[in-house]
């Protein structure tokens, strides 16, 4: 049986609703969900199923209806903007379906960018972010800008910003959605490879079967509910 | 690296940019020149002001500037034997000092008859007037005879006499009798200044100190050898005349109300196209950014994803909305030179309300007129983003995400 890390991040009884005109919409109904430290979790279903809403919680972006989200045992209800700001700035890493990289900025800016939000000196920023693209196989791009990398090369730049800052917890919504099934495969190894080499915790959603192979945890959800958690083919429902 | 990422997010847009920081320049140019060009319209009105009206100072009795009408003309009368005289004109600072009587007299032609303001004043002294007319016909006093004339440009066409002729001039001595003297038409002149031209005559001051029958003055006229140090000496030059209390002394702008009113105006006018630029830069600038924000929707998503503050994204616009106002400023500040100069080198004349002759345009170059016009470009340019970039740092991060699928 592997041993669990830590608990970094968990969602208890968590609901989220929208006010849509007249109608009320529940986009998440009394989830829990936990995830320990090292763990490669995918959150599964098809679209509408409350992956992202979930994710978006997960990622303190958004607040919970009721319920409570922790992460790495610091609650995010909390009145604060900065300080929400600065949990995401140093627990946790963002890959997002579009990539979401700064245009204006090289591969290498990109990846510094989440450094300039802790006390770093801009040697050691270069240092870590140089770091990082080569950990993602792409150190000999570090002077190019988004619009002169491929998609798949675009999406290993986000996963470097995602770690350069070594948060707690990388979140990644449908990271292989705008890509093609071959580099789709290349970008969820590479993710496998970091939650293996580097214990990197992370979290993903995808509605891809393929995708969900990769992850060593799926957690299926439908209708904003969770409907199975299975670890390595084992569901715990 | 924040300025960095503001400077490409700048150049990011050339065509919006390149608009924007012309509309900035155009206004930094306006003001450059609009204040340039007051500076000389002001600074040479003051100057024909004080060479041929008021000097830097005057001197008079007490109660001549409240026109006492109890005060007989020989009261308002200054003894020029005085010490005090001489001290105030041994100043080191003091050019000339020189006296002037004005009075009403009437002259005679062999057709007209017609009163008209006389102003003496020693010609021989007051070389600052004498340069400052502009004789339009004739020629001006000669310095040999003291029996001569010269008539103001709108004047002369009243008294149907033309130079060359001789002229009797009839008025009251200080006394109170009628006498008379017959003075040589030499010339018209023009001060640029209608009020004068229109119905003053001049002679020297040896003729109508014989005609008026006195040996006394009604002002002294005090000119200095620099006019920036006229608040400087005031005190020294109020004490060389202590020992004369009949006299007072009183700075030309004390006694120059026209003056003093053109240049309300056109502090009122300058301030007022200002404000109007301004107001301009400021929309202009507005709209930019809040285009700049609705493009840039799901990066702001982004930046506030990883860690972004609020503070954060309002500084990143507002440093982008410094950097156009500096950009614009650095462009402009050659650009209003030689638009200046060039204008300035057309000598265009334009007609002033009160003067007779035309102004010819000049622009001056003014360091505080370009460092003011810049600091009113950058700081507006900057403050033009404060509203667009506070709605930035408020969006909703989710929704904002959104905008990148």
């Amino acid at each position: 049986m592997v041993e669990k890390g830590r608990l970094v991040l968990e969602a208890n009884r968590v609901s989220k609703k929208y006010q849509l005109g007249q109608m009320s919409v529940t986009a998440l109904d009394e989830v829990s969900v936990q995830v320990h430290q090292g763990e490669f979790v995918a959150l599964a279903g098809s679209s509408g199923s409350g992956k992202t809403t979930l994710l978006n919680l997960f990622g303190c972006l958004d607040l919970p209806s009721s319920g409570e989200v922790k992460v790495d045992g610091v609650s995010s209800l909390v009145d604060d903007d900065n300080f929400l700001s600065g949990l995401r700035a140093t627990k946790l890493g963002f890959v997002f379906q579009n990539f979401n990289l700064f245009q204006v900025l090289t591969a290498r800016e990109n990846v510094e960018y989440p450094l300039l939000k802790q006390k770093v000196s801009k040697a050691e920023r270069i240092e870590r972010a140089l770091m990082a693209l080569e950990k993602v196989g792409l150190k000999g791009f570090a002077d190019r800008r988004p619009n002169q990398l491929s998609g798949g090369q675009r999406q290993r730049v986000a996963i470097a910003r995602a770690l350069v800052h070594r948060p707690v917890i990388i979140i990644a919504d449908e990271p292989t959605a705008s890509l093609d099934k071959k580099v789709a495969v290349e970008i969820l190894t590479l993710m496998r490879e970091l939650n293996e080499r580097e214990g990197a915790t992370i979290v993903f959603s995808s509605h891809d079967p393929t995708a969900l192979e990769f992850a060593r945890r799926t957690v299926q959800m439908s209708d904003g509910r969770v409907v199975s958690d299975s670890a390595q083919g084992t569901s715990s429902f | 690296m924040l300025m960095n990422i503001a400077v490409r997010n700048v150049f990011r847009n050339r065509r919006r940019t390149a608009l924007n920081v012309l509309m900035i320049a155009a206004s930094f140019c306006s003001i450059v020149i609009f204040h340039g060009f007051s500076h000389s319209l002001v600074g040479s009105l003051e100057e024909v002001a004080i060479n041929t009206q008021f000097g830097h100072y005057q001197v008079a009795t007490q109660g001549y500037w409240d026109r006492d009408p109890d005060l007989r003309w020989e009261q308002k009368m200054l003894d020029t034997s005085r010490p005090e005289i001489q001290a105030l004109a041994d100043h080191p600072e003091v050019d000339y000092v020189s006296g002037r009587i004005f009075f009403f007299g009437l002259l005679n032609t062999r057709r007209t008859s017609l009163s008209a303001r006389a102003q003496a004043f020693d010609p021989a002294v007051e070389r600052r007037l004498m340069d400052n007319l502009e004789i339009v016909e004739g020629e001006s006093f000669t310095g040999e005879n003291p029996f001569e004339l010269i008539v103001g440009l709108g004047l002369q066409k009243h008294i149907s006499g033309n130079p060359g002729d001789l002229i009797t001039l009839v008025a009251q001595t200080v006394d109170g009798a009628v006498n008379a003297i017959d003075l040589e038409f030499k010339g018209v002149f023009a001060t640029g200044i209608s009020e004068v031209d229109d119905s003053t005559f001049m002679l020297p001051l040896q003729a109508a100190q014989l005609l008026l029958d006195t040996d006394d003055v009604e002002t002294l006229v005090v000119l200095l050898n620099r006019a920036d140090v006229v608040s400087s000496v005031t005190a020294d030059l109020k004490a060389s005349l202590k020992s004369f209390p009949e006299a007072t002394l009183r700075q030309w702008r004390e006694l120059a109300d026209l003056h003093q009113q053109v240049v309300s105006y056109y502090k009122v006018q300058n301030t007022l196209i200002e404000g109007i630029l301004i107001v301009l830069v400021f929309l202009a600038i507005m709209n930019t950014v809040s285009m700049s924000v609705f493009e840039r929707i799901g990066e702001i998503g982004t930046a506030r994803a990883i860690g972004d503050r609020r503070s954060d994204i309002l500084i990143q616009f507002v440093i982008e909305g410094f950097i156009l106002g500096c950009l614009a400023v650095v462009i402009a500040v050659p650009i209003a030179a030689l638009v200046a100069t060039g204008l300035t080198s057309l000598q265009i004349p334009i007609p002033l309300p009160g003067s007779s002759l035309p102004y010819l345009v000049e622009i001056a170059l003014l360091p505080s007129s370009f460092v003011y016009a810049g600091l009113i470009s950058v700081f507006t340019a900057t403050m033009g983003t404060l509203g667009p970039a506070f709605r930035a740092s408020r969006l909703n991060i989710v929704e904002a995400l959104r905008r990148n699928q």
